[in-house]
């Protein structure tokens, strides 16, 4: 869904053939999201279908053809990006699953397995800094501002470890 | 490296069974390290801190710092080893009111000379940025200076180690910021540091190694790599198979 938006935002800058929205998309997202060649221009034909772009002009240097939005296209646009983010809180589920068969199976001992996800989580905290760091000195404040979610979301996670930690401590203590 | 401090099976009890006790903790630090204690309030890193600072004492254990027992020292030589050792920080500076920033910063020196003392706290306070507010008061200061005023009263004896409880705990966003760059910049001068703080961004941003405290016990002592990762192992937006 926000590739096809995305290449569309990216369209509506200036008409661009296959490659460039591909290489431009990934730098906008600085390197977050790696998209394959054959996704874009699989959402290039599927824009066209719907005509929310078209081509620019004729078929260039070895066959490459440039695309770029249509006033139907400025409108989705337009439209998609008024809407705010709804749906489902997104979990990584692994995580969820291991702690529910873990409680069944080392019989309420979670204290092995919370240590060790929370230092994995210390470290994702400890890349993610560097990260913003590094992308603040290159002056993407735009691409900081996305690694700074992905930090605020690291440090949620931390936090609900060190919460189950704590309860599962003080169980433990009342339990001797 | 060499080993710094040493904590053995430390225990402290409070009377009325306070919260912020240790039980059985064994950890030690080497020069030139930075250490973060992290843990929820009540879970005993500023009572661990206050072992290692010679603040406290423990009920059971020992706590060795740069080769001396601290258990085994009287109430004098404790004081001694406080002065010479150890330089602290405070979430709230602990400045005295009464005194300018230059006069806080001379109160532990015990330098050769009055003279000697009151150049290395200038020298201090201009390494900190704050040279031009060694004559005012600290009411006169924003927090971020009084911080740094309160640093450079830690390190006037050249401490061994560093200690900083919560320091950034009472400051905006950027004069934390501030503070901890500062406390990275000594680090990588050579100064040992022990920071507590419950802020696990700011202690993963600035340090490479976490003890996690809960309940008195270390949960977790972990060593952070830093490497330089390709962002797509740290973010991924969506992965490309779910992509339609």
């Amino acid at each position: 869904m926000s590739l096809k938006y995305g290449v569309l935002g990216l369209l509506s800058e200036e008409p661009m053939h296959g490659y460039e929205v591909k290489s431009r998309f990934e730098a906008m997202l600085g390197g977050s999201w790696e998209v394959n060649i054959g996704q874009v221009y699989a959402t290039l034909q599927r824009l066209e279908r719907d005509g929310l772009v078209r081509a620019a002009g004729e078929r260039g240097d070895r066959g490459k053809l440039a695309y770029e939005v249509s006033e139907q296209g400025r409108a989705a646009l337009e439209t998609w990006l008024a809407q705010p983010d709804s749906g489902p809180q997104q979990l990584h589920e692994e995580i969820y699953v291991k702690l529910l068969l873990a409680t069944r199976l080392a019989n309420g001992d979670l204290g092995p397995l919370l240590a060790r996800q929370k230092r994995s989580y210390l470290q994702r905290l400890r890349d993610l800094n560097r990260l913003e760091e590094r992308a603040r000195g290159e002056g993407r404040r735009d691409l900081a501002r996305l690694v700074r979610g992905a930090l605020l979301h690291a440090e949620a996670d931390l936090k609900w470890i060190d919460e189950l930690s704590e309860e599962t401590t003080t169980e433990e203590i009342k339990r001797r | 490296m060499n080993e710094l401090v040493r904590l053995t099976e430390v225990t402290k009890v409070y009377q009325e069974g306070v919260t912020g006790a240790l039980n059985g903790v064994t950890v030690s630090m080497e020069e030139g390290e930075f250490t973060a204690v992290m843990g929820p309030s009540g879970s005993g890193k500023s009572t661990l801190l206050n072992l290692v600072a010679g603040l406290d004492r423990p009920t059971a254990g020992s706590v060795v710092v740069a080769d001396t027992d601290l258990g085994r020292l009287g109430e004098s030589r404790l004081a001694r080893f406080r002065r010479d050792r150890v330089g602290v920080i405070f979430q709230f500076f602990h400045l005295l009111p009464n005194l300018t920033v230059l006069e806080n910063v001379l109160i532990p020196a015990q330098l050769a000379s009055r003279a000697h003392a009151r150049s290395r706290a200038r020298e201090l306070l201009a390494r900190l940025g704050i040279a031009e507010v060694a004559d005012r008061y600290p009411a006169r200061l924003s927090g971020g200076q009084q911080q740094r005023a309160a640093i450079a009263r830690a390190l006037i004896n050249r401490p061994t180690l560093l200690l900083a409880d919560e320091p950034t705990g009472a400051l905006d966003t950027r004069s934390g910021e501030q503070v901890m760059e500062l406390l990275e910049e000594l680090h990588g001068d050579g100064q040992t540091i022990l920071l507590v703080t419950h802020d696990a961004k700011l202690a993963t941003r600035h340090t490479a190694r976490v003890i996690s405290l809960i309940d008195g016990r270390v949960a977790d002592d972990a060593r952070l790599e830093t490497g330089d990762r390709r962002p797509a192992e740290m973010i991924r937006i969506r992965s490309e198979a779910r992509t339609k």
